[in-house]
């Protein structure tokens, strides 16, 4: 099993690009629908009350470069065309993916006398043991990340699954803490379902 | 298509983002000078053409207004606009399929299981219904919670269907009410004579 696994960050102001681009698809949606009834030929006047696209136009064809020209005018504009740029230029640098390794030794302890680690696979080993420890489990295959421990399960009896899945998250946990390792949530996912046990008896 | 819709917003919102600020700081840097000359608006308005845009989407506009036959392009381009901002809508506000059928998810970690081996739990657990002679079962998650269990199973021929879909119901809720599944049974008689 290929134990590394890539994660990505995102920011939680990734949620001001989503904002925008919503705003953005529902323009599209409002502006396309009303392009399509001007095709149909509906009244110019009835499509520019609900939606006022005429008067946009308008509005935007007598401007001359005298209404922008005058010094506050300029100096407005270049504000909000800066702020603009910072703003929007901060949100584009977040939206960057920054995908990550999750998989890496755990630092016990950073001293003068050295530092001690402990390697992923250890913590995996451990986690697959303490599942194993279970009677209905047959197999089992952890996979240590920074945020969490996930073990994949596979087992031999289906009465009682959830009780079983939750049986190995405490072992799991319990072991964890008794081998003074920081506790982290531990993922349990039911992965296989041994089916050389399949006949049970009531 | 929803993993497609999703990378679709990702690049859309990054790309409305840059194309903002670039404007912005444009729009900035030619805010300097005055008139028509140099880094000013005026200048700006010439280098982009804006006259020559202003009457291409007049004429347009009057083309689209004007009493005629309907403008098959325009209205193309308007339903292609629609479908485009619906697919970002899809991608935004619809969540992926989830792969796995959760259990429970608090601080401690999430219980979930894979959908074949619920499946085959499923399957163990309805042929040890009296009556039962085979099953299949598939396991399709939901997008939020939960997911559907489909179940077809095989009975004998002496069974009774009302009694027998009612004990498989029963012995499927050991799976159904833990991972919140709604399951769905269909029990056939066996077709083979001997086996």
């Amino acid at each position: 099993m290929p134990r590394q696994r890539i994660r990505q960050r995102n920011s939680p102001l990734v949620f001001f690009g989503r904002l925008l681009t919503f705003l953005f698809a529902v323009a599209l949606i409002w502006y396309g629908v009303m392009v399509v009834l001007g095709a149909l030929k509906v009244a110019p006047s009835t499509l520019n009350s609900i939606s006022g696209y005429r008067t946009a136009y308008n509005y935007l064809e007598g401007l001359t470069l005298h209404d922008v020209d005058g010094g506050t005018t300029r100096a407005i504009i270049a504000g909000a065309g800066c702020l603009a740029f910072l703003v929007f230029g901060y949100l584009a640098f977040k939206e960057i993916p920054r995908p990550h390794l999750t998989r890496h030794d755990l630092e016990l302890a950073d001293g003068e006398r050295g530092d001690v680690t402990v390697e992923p696979r250890a913590i995996e080993r451990l986690a697959e043991t303490a599942a194993q420890q279970d009677p209905a489990i047959s197999n089992a295959s952890g996979r240590y990340s920074q945020d969490d421990l996930t073990v994949n399960v596979t087992v031999r009896r289906v009465r009682n699954l959830a009780a079983t899945l939750r049986d190995a998250q405490q072992r799991v946990t319990d072991s964890l803490q008794q081998h003074e390792l920081p506790t982290l949530p531990v993922n349990v996912t039911l992965a296989g379902y041994d089916r050389t046990h399949r006949r049970e008896l009531n | 298509m929803i993993l497609l819709a999703r990378a679709l917003v990702r690049l859309v919102s990054f790309l409305l983002l840059v194309i903002l600020a670039v404007a912005g700081i444009v729009v900035a840097v030619f805010c300097i000078g005055t008139g028509t000359s140099g880094p000013s608006l005026g200048k700006l308005a010439s280098i982009l053409h804006l006259a020559s845009v202003r009457d291409t989407v007049g004429h347009w506009l009057g083309q689209l207004e004007s009493s005629g036959s309907v403008a098959v392009l325009a209205g193309l381009c308007g339903l292609g606009a629609i479908l485009f901002g619906l697919l970002l809508l899809t991608g935004l506000l619809v969540p992926r399929r989830e792969r796995l059928v959760t259990l429970a998810s608090d601080g401690d970690g999430t219980l979930a299981a894979r959908r074949r081996p619920l499946g085959q739990a499923a399957e163990t657990l309805v042929e040890q219904v009296r009556g039962i002679t085979q099953a299949r079962a598939r396991v399709r998650p939901r997008r939020r919670a939960g997911g559907r269990l489909r179940v077809r199973a095989s009975r004998t021929r002496t069974a009774d269907p009302t009694q027998v879909s009612a004990a498989v119901n029963e012995q499927l809720r050991e799976l159904t009410d833990p991972f919140t599944l709604t399951a769905r049974v269909e029990v056939a008689r066996e077709s083979a004579r001997v086996k």
